[in-house]
């Protein structure tokens, strides 16, 4: 009797290690795919942007998993050129991305219009080294009329053996080609009216290296927390090779135009803290804050609320608000003095110099909502409409406002 | 009325804020199966990536500031 317990707990064990044996073995095989349709509107028949995404994640064995991105954007509209405006003469021209840019003295063109598209492409590789150290590589490369980019990273994920804490690495490198339609880039500081027409070379590069460390916390069993501290080193052609700057006397009368100039490195900071924490009524609470340093003097506070709130039959919505201010940049300027300024003579102008509204000092707000709902089988349907506003110390145009309209899809194949 | 709304929103962001924050920062040392709540799609850190990864790219568009939550990606000329 003995020797037959003996023998049905050893086949007990050898069909549970045969189990085991098989489940280590077989993939996890659920595929998401992930779609989403963007509407971006600015007022005043500014930007329009249109963006098409679409993300396919899966795992390839027990220990990799793969994600591909997809992202199609066309943009069209008419986008401030950093000019100031000219009571006598008040238009607007083709010329960003994708048309014919008015030559000239400038005087009066505020804005420029643009039409392009854009195509982007990203994939990752997941790499499970052992129950608690995965790598994750990625490629990622963009394609537009005027900039190209490509990169690559790698980010190291490493828990402890509580696996509550989360350290987490990262590194990237990304190489830019910078240029006006048609392959050429103004020189930083040139005159735009310059007749010899000798102001332009071939296209630019900028390389970027960026660096993040940071962990994830499993605070309690309702709370989830992160921090990420982040460097980022760019060195090369900075400068927007649209915008300009324009000469202008004491009444505000414009006296020329040179293509503004940046510094050729950039080097950034942020700190990035976010918490999640359910609720005990089972809605959800999202907050995030970032503070933002570079040595171009621009310091940014962002603070992100989500609510998360949780209706009938797997729906939800969710409110949110994105509070944001920065400080100008060092070389932003509304215009240069035409006293101590003249556009043909490039050693009179600073040697870095920009008036694009988006180096001025800021305050912006973002305010939206969201609605989900399950649909099909495994399938979430997301619409969100989001206001965005933004003001500005001194810049051409004070306000500046757009809406975002979002229609996502997201479905599980298992 | 533009300076009144982010006014309004940072005190109910607050007021919200204090009265959670008090479940959210205990510590408690959470076994694998207490975290069923964690594991769900809307608590994740990135629950939506399609959301995150557009009001990335727009507010890198527009904004002088960019980055903090990751590395890596493509970038563009953005106007």
């Amino acid at each position: 009797m003995e020797n037959l317990r003996s023998r049905l707990a050893l086949a007990s064990c050898a069909l549970l290690a045969q189990h085991n044996g098989l489940a280590q073995t077989s993939v996890d095989n659920d595929w998401v795919v992930d779609s989403s349709l963007l509407q971006y509107t600015e007022s005043d028949d500014r930007v329009a942007v249109t963006k098409l995404v679409a993300s396919v994640d899966g795992n390839v064995s027990t220990k990799d998993s793969v994600s591909l991105q997809l992202v199609y954007d066309t943009m069209s509209g008419a986008t401030p050129t950093g000019l100031i405006s000219d009571p006598a003469s008040i238009e607007t021209v083709t010329g960003v991305s994708g048309g014919e840019f008015a030559t000239g003295s400038g005087a009066g063109v505020t804005l420029a219009e643009f039409d392009d598209t854009r195509l982007a492409a990203k994939l990752d590789w997941s790499h499970q080294y052992n129950r608690t150290f995965a790598v994750t590589y990625g490629t990622a490369v963009s394609v537009e009329n005027d900039y190209q980019s490509i990169g690559a990273s790698a980010n190291f994920a490493k828990d402890t053996a509580s696996r509550l804490t989360t350290f987490n690495a990262g590194i990237a490198a990304t190489f830019d080609t910078v240029s006006r339609t048609g392959g050429k880039t103004p020189l930083p500081r040139s005159n735009l009216a310059d007749p010899e027409s000798e102001i332009f070379v071939d296209e630019a590069r900028r390389n970027t290296m960026e660096a993040l460390v940071g962990f994830s916390r499993v605070i309690n069993s309702r709370t989830i927390a992160q921090m990420n501290v982040t460097l980022g080193l760019s060195d090369g052609y900075h400068t927007d090779p649209y915008k300009l700057v324009s000469v202008a006397d004491s009444d505000r009368r414009p006296r020329g135009a040179v293509y503004e100039s940046r510094p050729e490195s950039r080097e950034r900071h942020s700190i990035y803290t976010k918490l999640a924490h359910q609720l005990r009524d089972g809605n959800i609470l999202h907050l995030s804050y970032r503070y933002y340093d570079d040595d171009w003097d621009v310091v940014s506070n962002t603070l992100e609320f989500k609510y998360h709130r949780k209706l009938e039959r797997g729906s939800f919505i969710e409110p949110n608000i994105r509070l944001y201010d920065q400080t100008e940049a060092f070389f932003y300027t509304h215009f240069l003095d035409s006293a101590t300024s003249d556009a043909s003579d490039i050693d009179t102008i600073p040697e870095f110099v920009s008036a694009d509204y988006r180096l001025d000092g800021m305050q912006s707000y973002t305010i939206g909502f969201k609605y989900g709902t399950p649909v099909l089988s495994g399938g979430r349907l997301r619409f969100r409409a989001s206001y965005v506003a933004q003001t500005y110390d001194d810049t051409e145009f004070d306000e500046h406002d757009a809406v975002v309209l979002q229609l996502s899809f997201r479905n599980v194949f298992q | 009325m533009r300076a009144l709304l982010p006014g309004v929103a940072v005190g109910l962001l607050l007021l919200g804020g204090c009265s959670a924050m008090g479940d959210a920062l205990k510590f408690e040392d959470v076994k694998p199966w207490q975290r069923g709540v964690l594991a769900q799609d809307d608590m994740q850190l990135v629950p939506d990536a399609m959301e995150s990864y557009a009001d990335d790219h727009l507010y890198f568009s527009k904004e002088a500031a960019t980055g903090g939550k990751g590395v890596g990606g493509g970038g563009c000329g953005c106007n």
